[in-house]
């Protein structure tokens, strides 16, 4: 079965913080402030057994969904 | 009524500041406001070295009373029972902003809590309501509104929205104190003064959004804090120390302030 990285992040998200990711709002405006941005990078990190480089963990260039499954999918 | 986007964007230290900075820039230019109280990166640095709070820091003064002390607005706090506060709420006239005190019971269910035990929700005459912190929104019951209720009601209106303000970001900047006071060593406190920063500094690169020089300045100095306070969270959850580049990164920041201020100068000469 093809993975959904976006539906498992949206649920790494809601179970780490309680926050509803969506493809429709930016990660700030679904609730996603920078200090709970990172508690989700660290879950994910710990989920797929990978480790960010620094130039994935730019915080102007992490504002969507799309942005945490992007830098996500470059490592698995 | 404010929706999420709007609080999402306020450039506000406390959620009194972030909800009155939303409503009052549906009404008027706000970032006239942001020039007129200043703090220097000194100061913050020092004061959080010495046991300041995120959550309380008290030197620079609120802009919701900034605001009133020019008369652009005025404020109203009323201590009352739930019903008394149902009442005054869906009597709110249009172009007034009304927060509601919270307590414990509200952030059931929520994942986190607020950062100050007086939290405010902003809400409107049919009982929905947005909250700043967790970013959420939804409309009470009325029972859940008397569970959630913390016992006041705060209410803002315009007064005079054409009323001038001063700037003092200009002085502030041109006229820093750089001599190095303390350095917060702990990641926390360090974190906190960045957070500070962080809002300080967006507030002041749309205060100098017509100064192209100091306004690029500032851009630098915002990506610049935005990746510091990043990192400090990241290395904390981790569990790591920061200790190494974080003298570095402070460093860089004061240095462009340094070149902030002689942009400013310079200018000032020049007549510009």
């Amino acid at each position: 079965m093809k993975r959904n990285l976006g539906h498992e992040i949206v649920q790494i998200a809601r179970d780490a913080v309680g926050v509803e990711l969506s493809v429709n709002e930016s990660l700030k405006e679904s609730g996603l402030d920078s200090l709970s941005l990172v508690s989700v990078i660290a879950l994910i990190e710990e989920k797929y057994g990978i480790v960010f480089s620094d130039d994935d963990l730019d915080p102007a260039a992490l504002t969507e969904l799309s942005d945490l499954v992007r830098i996500t999918e470059r490592h698995l | 009524m404010l929706n999420k986007s709007d609080l999402a964007n306020a450039l506000g230290l406390s959620c009194v500041e972030k909800y009155f900075l939303a409503w009052l820039g549906g009404r008027t230019d706000v970032t006239r406001l942001y020039g007129s109280a200043f703090v220097g990166i000194m100061q913050v640095l020092d004061d959080f070295a010495h046991g300041a709070l995120y959550q309380n820091y008290c030197y620079l003064p609120r802009l919701q009373d900034v605001a009133e002390d020019y008369g652009i607005v005025e404020h109203e706090y009323r201590s009352c029972d739930k019903d008394e506060a149902k009442a005054i709420i869906r009597a709110q006239a249009k172009n007034e902003l009304y927060l509601v005190r919270v307590n414990a019971e509200f952030f059931t269910g929520f994942r986190r809590t607020a950062w100050r035990e007086d939290h405010y929700i902003c809400i409107d005459e049919n009982l929905q309501w947005v909250n700043e912190y967790p970013l959420s929104e939804g409309v009470f019951t009325e029972e859940a509104f008397d569970r959630g209720y913390g016992g006041a009601v705060l209410l803002y209106a315009e007064k005079d929205l054409a009323a001038k303000t001063d700037d003092h970001a200009t002085s502030g900047l041109m006229h820093q104190d750089f001599t190095r006071k303390a350095i917060p060593h702990d990641s926390g406190a360090l974190e906190s003064a960045v957070g500070v920063l962080r809002v300080t500094r967006k507030r002041l690169e749309k205060f100098f959004c017509e100064t192209a020089a100091v306004e690029w300045l500032l851009h630098e100095e915002n990506v610049k804090l935005d990746k510091l306070y990043f990192n400090l969270r990241l290395a904390q959850t981790k569990g790591r120390a920061f200790s190494d580049t974080a003298n570095e990164e402070i460093d860089a920041l004061i240095q462009i302030e340094k070149q902030i201020a002689e942009v400013i100068k310079n200018e000032k000469k020049s007549g510009a």
